[in-house]
Order: structure tokens, then C-alpha cells, then sequence
């Protein structure tokens, strides 16, 4: 058995303590920063937004306040308290290893010349030479005489040659010296009546502690699924989902999941008696919420109530208890209401995601775009489907005064209000001033190196988007200027950006995005965001699944040539040749009304009667020889061996592509009103 | 010495964690009757109440009955097989747990006792109609969602008229 070397002193072991607990500790530490330093994006500035903002940031603050010391802190405070000790224990340490120095031992500055040196240890050696030294009281002969050794050694180290070498190679006069590497570990435990205890905790950690912390992990993570709920909550989406469900349903179910979400919650009696009131108060207002059968619960209903608060803007019951002697109570509840009302819509948004993949997965098209739809409701609180619910998101707009018979525009509003010299029109255009109508500046097909779309080609929708902001708030700019973008940009940096991995290209110089978007009644800041999808309407299918994009660049006048981003979307042509007549459905994330659908037809082509520059292709590729199988089998399929170029082919090109480029020109806003019937 | 047990001790130990481990895992997974699929199947409950009857029925309405339970079963099955693409998908994905995927093969499983039973039941009233019941079964559920398609256009034929009257 070999003989390790323990180390004895400590000093290695404190050096190795102190490189793991700093290995723990600066992270643990760093966790505790609190995240104030995120580079903040301009958010709305319209009153309401602040005041939002406001309340946001003191949700935020307060939480920082009420900082309890939990086990976490704890812990690391315990750490950095043993981390002290044990820099306080090396402190103390006394190393004994020195570098060797012969200047210092000699008593001269370091890098003298070697006269000088020699001068110095003449005199040295005069007056230390153990023939001339008188021995002191405390002295012996061996203590002079080593001392007279060290200053030769010294001496010799500077200016003998072979000596010289040995301190340059091993640090010491003499050679090689004996070097010893010990393992980093303090003696004691190695030391054999301690063995048992070593091996309990060994055993404890690694035979308890990590399987079970292993274990914690799997089983809660297996709870959840992709899009982040509960296993319970996509099942009860997978079941109750149907190609048809309207959005009542839609939000009893988000209302049901919440409580498979957060089993645990408890509510006082007294919240609960109030949201009891407060399903009363929304059944009356919404008819399409039927107590159906099977989701009707207590929980459920107080959930899908607090939603349907929301959506409708009802105030929180609480606040008319606010007297007497239930105050206290009273204002606890309320609060505890509104913060799980918050809590629940921040919740509906992993909810929601897990509610359109399930519906991506059936390709239904239409709940899709309803389950997309109702994300957006939730952001500006509105009740999804109804009709005026764009105009619910003027600011500090009251719902008495969208009545049956008010405009359903937008900008239709904004003109009254400036007609009228509303105070609100101030606030309007600050909300509006980074928010604008999608644009789709061009949306057609493009296979990569073809002029058309044969089957299952990988084709590529290029959509070229921006944000146009209402013209009454567009200051200045007078009227908008619909000319197309002509100047198409150069073949070569499409097609590069066709080949690249991104989903959109880089955002033109200059060009502004919309920061934060305007949208009060979220109980956070959002980010505005649209999903792209290609829909059949006719069968009411999902053709190529949804992308998110974000970023659409505000539209610039004084940017004409580039003034749209461009996005792209890959899919494969479907086999069969036919036209398609496809949607493309742009859906924002955040903003009701704002939505483009337009209208694409996609032409699949045969490949056979490729332009004359495939054959061409085709016979470089593979020349099959006229007298072969191949060749005979190919003529018979569609002539391709023939060398002659088909004629009047290239005209037939053409037409497919002015073909696309008409499908595109439909209106977007017919489009989008017609789609709400749907 | 100690040198002995150590081994010993350490097999011991290993041997009854995973023990334990095993016992409250299969207690956990024990219960693993999934809820079912549909919750309810009143025409199946309706043909063997009518079964069970004392003095039994008219033949005619047990067959009527069973055709209507055939009818059933086949519309579950539509939509099952319609469930079970998207199924497969999300469960690739990760958006649904494997749970909901074994309540599913449950589901199958006894869809197919299902459509057995309804087979032998079948015969028991004529020869060779088992054969045939679940391809009549089919013609009353297209026939159905023919006439509810028709009756929609219809609807919407009206409402349009109206609309048009009305200008």
C-alpha cells in the first residue's frame, strides 16, 4: 500500500475549503442581488400605464421590504461566517516555505554587480569566519559555522557557475530538493476511529440526501408539461376542447384550472362569500356562461368569476364592505382578491399556451385563432368576441360610454374626441404613439431558386411588416401613403435571408419598435407580440403552425425603400398540384382589432412542365441515354430526355406569379372584420 | 474486525433503501385506475335496463336499443381516432403527461370490449346480424351529421333571405 502524505498542518486543507465555499458562496450571494438593473424598456406613457407602472413597482418594492430571512439566507450567512473563520485560520498560518533569496541573505540589494558582491562577502567573511568570530554567550561552534555556510552558499549561488544553474532550475542552491505533494485533506479524517462517522455522512449524502433531492426534482418536473402546467390541467384541456368551443368555455375552463394549478390556495370565508356575490353579478351579464355539468364547481365558478371581472372591468366586491368593523377584514380579503386575481392572469398565459397546442395539435383553425384572441382580451381586459371591444382600449375610456349604438372604430373615436376637444386625446396619443395598425407591406411564396411551387417543395412565405400608427395621431405626416414598396430588394439578399437560420432579418437601420405596450389592466408590463399561421378557412385547418414575432418596426415615411422588416416562414407544398387557397393570419398577442388576415393562393405546379431551364438542369444532372430504361421510363413520364427546350413556357411562369402577387392584393381590414363572425 | 461488517452493512442498507423506495412507489402508482375516458354511456345503460326488465320488452325496441348503443360506439370511435393523431403529437411534444396517454390506451381497451359485447349481443337476435350492425351503426351517424349539415345550410339560407329582405 502506498503512503500517502496527509496533510498535517492544515494548510492545504483551509486552502481547499476555501476554494469550495468560494465556489458556493458568490453565486448564493449574487442570487440575493435584487434585479433592479435590467435595462428597462420605454413603456406607455399614457396616465393609466403609469399608474399601472406605479402600482407594479410597489408590488415589487414591497416584497423586497417584507424580506424575510428564510433557510436560504441562513445558510448562506452560515457559510460566510465559516468562510471568515477559516481566511482568519490561514491568515494565521506560518508558511514555511520561503523562496531562497542570496541577496537577502547576503544583506545587499538585490541585482548588485558581481564585483560588489564580492567586496561584500569578503568583508562578511572576515567578520563571520568561525576562526574569528568570539563566540557570544548563547552560541555554540555549530551555529556560527552554519551561519558561515549559508553566506559561502549565498556567495556562491551568485557568482559560481554550476551553482548558479541549480538555483535557477530548482529554486536552490544545493539541486534537486525533496519535494513532497500531500493530499489536501486534514489527517483526522482519515484516522481510523473516526472512519465510521466519515462513512455515516458519505452514506447520508450520497445514499439519502442525493437520491432524494434527485427524486424531488423528477417527480415535480414530471407534474408539469411543456408549456408549463399541471399534467390535470392539459388533461382537462385535451377532453373538454372541441373544434367548436366558444369563449365562455373557453374562460370556464382557464377557471377551472386554476384551481388544479394551485391546490393549496385557501381563501377566507369572507372572500369567499364576496367572489360568491360576484359570480351572481357576471352570470347576469354574460348569458353564454351556462352552468354546464361537468366543470361546475364552487372553485370553479369563483375562478371563471374573477376572469370574467376582469374581462368585463368590474370592480372587486370588497370595497363596498369597507366599513365598520369588518374593515380590517374586510381590506384583507380585498386584497388577497385582487393579488389572486392578478396571480390568475399571469397564470392564464401558460394555461393558454397549453390550450393552442392541444388545439395545433387537432390543426383546428378556428379555436386556435380564439384561443389566441382571448391572450389579447385578457391584456386589455375586454370581453373576447364582442363586438366594440377595440374601442375599450382608449384610454380612460368608461364602459357606459360604449354603448350599442356607439362607432366601432377606433379612429373613428379619436376624431369625436378631437372634434369635441376631448382632454382624453392628449392622453390617446401618448398611448397610441407606439402602437400601430399591422401592416403586411407584401406576403407571397418563394421557393428558393424556382420560379414556382412544385410538390413538397420547401417553401418559404416572405412577409414584409410594419406598424402603421393611426393617421389622425400621426402629427405631420398628412395623409398615408399607400404607394407600394416597389423597389424590391436585390434577389441576392433574399435569398440569403431565405437561407439563413433566422426567422426574421436583422431591423433596418433606424428603424423604431414599439417598446412596451399599452395595456393597463395587465397585471404586468407586455411586451407586444404577434403569431404568424397559415389557415384553410374553408376546412377550418391550421396548415403550417404558428411563429411568434415581435419587433415589428414602426413605419417611417422618410425610409422609403426599406421601410418594413421582413419575416419568413418555412413549410413543405403539399404533394397534391391544385391552388390553395391559403390565409395568412397575423394575430396580435396584446392589441384587439389590430389583426391582418390576407388572403394567399398557393399554386402548386407540376414539375413536369417546369420552365425549360429545369430540363436543362435535369439533363446535366442525370443524362439518361435514349436506348436505356432510365431514358425510356422518363420519356414516357414527361419527356425530359428530349434536349429541345419546351417553348412558351417561360410565359406560363409569368402568369403564375402575377397569379400570387393578385391573390395578395385583398383588403387586410375586410378581412379581419370578417373573420370575427367566424 | 469491523472490515467484515462493513460489506455487509453497506449491501444491507443499500438493499433495504431500494426496498423502501419500491414499496411507496408502487403504493403510489397502485391506484392507477384512470378515470374513464367518457364518463357516462346512457345508451348503454338504457339497453340493459331495458334487458333487465321483467317482462321483456318488444323485441324491436332492444334491437332499436342496441342500434342506438352501435351508434354511440361509433361516433366515441370517430372521435377517438381523431384524439389519438393529436395525442400522439403532444405526447411527443411533452404537452400532455404520460398519464393522460395510459387513461387513453384504458380508453381503447375498453372501447373494444365495448363494440365485443355489442358484436355478441348482436347475435343474439339473429343470425348474421353481427356482422352487419356496426356497418348500419355508421350509415345512422353520417346519416345524422348529413341532416345536421343540411339543416345548418338551410339555417343560414334563411337568415341570409331575411337579411336581404330586410334591405
Amino acid at each position: 500500500m502506498a503512503q500517502y502524505s496527509y496533510d498535517e498542518s492544515g494548510s492545504m486543507a483551509h486552502f481547499l475549503v476555501l476554494t469550495f465555499l468560494a465556489g458556493v458562496l458568490v453565486p448564493l450571494t449574487y442570487s440575493f442581488v435584487p434585479s433592479t438593473g435590467k435595462s428597462k424598456d420605454e413603456s406607455c406613457t399614457c396616465s393609466e400605464c403609469r399608474e399601472k407602472e406605479q402600482k407594479v413597482h410597489k408590488r415589487n418594492q414591497k416584497s423586497l421590504l417584507s424580506l424575510r430571512v428564510g433557510p436560504k439566507a441562513l445558510l448562506t450567512i452560515a457559510l460566510w461566517g465559516f468562510f471568515i473563520y477559516t481566511l482568519y485560520r490561514v491568515a494565521n498560518l506560518d508558511i514555511d516555505s520561503a523562496i531562497y533569496d542570496p541577496f537577502a541573505i547576503l544583506g545587499i540589494r538585490a541585482g548588485s554587480t558581481e564585483s560588489d558582491i564580492r567586496r561584500h562577502y569578503r568583508r562578511l567573511s572576515l567578520k563571520f569566519h568561525p576562526d574569528k568570530v568570539k563566540l557570544a554567550v548563547n552560541e555554540t561552534l555549530e551555529m556560527v559555522q552554519e551561519k558561515f555556510v549559508t553566506l559561502t552558499k549565498a556567495y556562491k549561488s551568485l557568482t559560481d557557475e554550476t551553482v548558479r544553474r541549480n538555483l535557477e532550475l530548482y529554486g536552490h542552491p544545493d539541486g534537486k530538493q525533496e519535494y513532497s505533494v500531500g493530499i489536501a485533506i486534514p489527517r483526522w479524517i482519515v484516522e481510523g476511529q473516526n472512519n465510521i462517522w466519515v462513512l455515516g455522512v458519505y452514506g447520508v449524502v450520497f445514499g439519502v440526501g442525493l437520491p432524494f433531492l434527485v427524486g424531488r426534482w423528477w417527480f415535480t418536473s414530471r407534474k408539469l408539461t411543456r408549456d408549463r402546467v399541471q399534467g390535470a390541467t392539459a388533461t382537462v384541456f385535451f377532453k373538454n376542447l372541441r373544434d367548436k368551443t366558444d369563449y365562455p368555455a373557453l374562460v370556464e375552463l382557464l377557471g377551472h384550472s386554476w384551481e388544479l394549478e394551485c391546490p393549496g390556495i385557501t381563501r377566507s370565508a369572507h372572500a369567499n362569500e364576496a367572489l360568491d356575490g360576484l359570480v351572481k353579478t357576471v352570470r347576469e351579464k354574460v348569458p353564454g356562461w351556462a352552468p354546464t355539468t361537468e366543470l361546475d364547481r364552487a372553485s370553479t365558478r369563483r375562478a371563471t368569476a374573477l376572469l370574467w371581472a376582469h374581462l368585463l372591468r368590474l370592480p372587486l366586491p370588497d370595497q363596498s364592505l369597507q366599513h365598520g368593523k369588518v374593515v380590517t377584514s374586510a381590506l384583507e380579503s380585498q386584497l388577497t382578491v385582487s393579488a389572486e386575481q392578478d396571480d390568475l392572469l399571469l397564470q392564464t398565459r401558460d394555461m393558454l399556451k397549453s390550450m393552442l397546442s392541444i388545439a395545433l395539435a387537432h390543426n383546428w383553425l378556428s379555436l386556435s385563432v380564439k384561443v389566441m384572441r382571448l391572450q389579447a382580451a385578457l391584456a386589455q381586459a375586454v370581453v373576447p368576441g364582442s363586438p366594440r371591444a377595440a374601442v375599450k382600449q382608449l384610454p380612460k375610456i368608461k364602459n357606459e360610454e360604449v354603448s350599442v349604438d356607439a362607432p366601432d372604430n377606433v379612429e373613428t373615436w379619436l376624431k369625436l374626441w378631437q372634434k369635441f376637444g376631448d382632454a382624453r386625446l392628449e392622453e390617446a396619443k401618448k398611448a397610441f404613439s407606439r402602437w400601430g395598425r399591422l401592416e403586411v407591406v407584401d406576403a407571397y411564396f418563394k421557393v428558393i431558386d424556382e420560379k414556382v411551387v412544385t410538390p413538397g417543395a420547401i417553401v418559404f412565405l416572405v412577409l414584409k411588416l410594419r406598424l402603421q400608427p393611426p393617421a389622425i395621431l400621426a402629427n405631420g405626416q398628412a395623409s398615408k401613403s399607400l404607394e407600394q414598396d416597389t423597389s424590391k430588394p436585390n434577389n441576392y439578399d433574399e435569398t440569403a435571408f431565405l437561407l439563413s437560420r433566422k426567422e426574421a432579418e436583422d431591423l433596418p437601420k433606424g428603424a423604431v419598435t414599439p417598446g412596451l405596450a399599452h395595456a393597463p389592466r395587465w397585471p404586468e408590463d407586455r411586451r407586444p407580440g404577434w403569431w404568424v399561421l397559415i389557415g384553410d378557412r374553408r376546412t377550418d385547418r391550421v396548415v403550417v403552425p404558428p411563429i411568434r414575432i415581435t419587433n415589428v418596426p414602426l413605419s417611417d415615411e422618410s425610409r422609403p425603400s426599406h421601410n418594413y422588416r421582413t419575416y419568413k416562414m418555412q413549410f413543405q407544398a403539399p404533394p397534391q398540384i391544385a391552388i390553395y387557397p391559403f390565409s395568412v393570419h397575423i394575430i396580435s398577442d396584446t392589441y384587439i382589432g389590430e389583426d391582418a388576415i390576407r388572403d394567399v393562393k398557393l399554386q402548386v405546379v407540376d414539375p413536369a412542365v417546369l420552365g425549360a431551364d429545369a430540363d436543362v438542369e435535369e439533363d446535366e444532372i442525370s443524362d439518361p441515354d435514349e436506348d436505356t430504361l432510365e431514358g425510356q421510363l422518363a420519356a414516357m413520364k414527361g419527356g425530359r430526355v428530349k434536349p429541345s427546350p419546351i417553348h412558351g413556357d417561360a410565359d406560363g411562369d409569368e402568369d403564375e406569379e402575377e397569379d400570387e402577387e393578385s391573390g395578395t392584393d385583398d383588403d387586410s381590414d375586410d378581412d379581419s372584420s370578417d373573420s370575427d363572425s367566424d | 474486525m469491523a472490515s467484515i461488517y462493513v460489506p455487509v452493512i453497506y449491501i444491507g442498507v443499500l438493499v433495504l433503501g431500494m426496498l423502501i423506495f419500491s414499496h411507496f412507489y408502487r403504493k403510489r402508482r397502485a391506484p392507477a385506475k384512470y378515470e374513464p375516458w367518457f364518463p357516462t354511456h346512457p345508451e348503454r345503460d338504457i339497453y340493459t335496463t331495458l334487458l333487465s326488465q321483467d317482462p321483456p320488452p318488444h323485441d324491436a325496441l332492444l334491437k332499436a336499443a342496441l342500434l342506438q348503443r352501435a351508434a354511440a360506439d361509433v361516433r366515441r370511435l370517430m372521435r377517438m381516432t381523431e384524439d389519438k393523431q393529436a395525442l400522439n403529437q403532444l405526447l411527443q411534444k411533452g404537452s400532455i403527461n404520460d398519464d393522460l396517454w395510459a387513461a387513453f390506451q384504458q380508453a381503447e381497451r375498453e372501447m373494444q370490449a365495448e363494440m365485443v359485447e355489442v358484436v355478441r349481443e348482436a347475435a343474439t337476435f339473429k343470425e348474421g346480424w353481427d356482422k352487419t350492425i356496426f356497418a348500419s351503426a355508421n350509415e345512422i351517424v353520417l346519416n345524422a351529421r348529413h341532416k345536421e349539415q343540411y339543416t345548418k345550410v338551410q339555417k343560414l339560407h334563411e337568415a341570409r333571405g331575411m337579411h336581404l329582405s330586410l334591405h
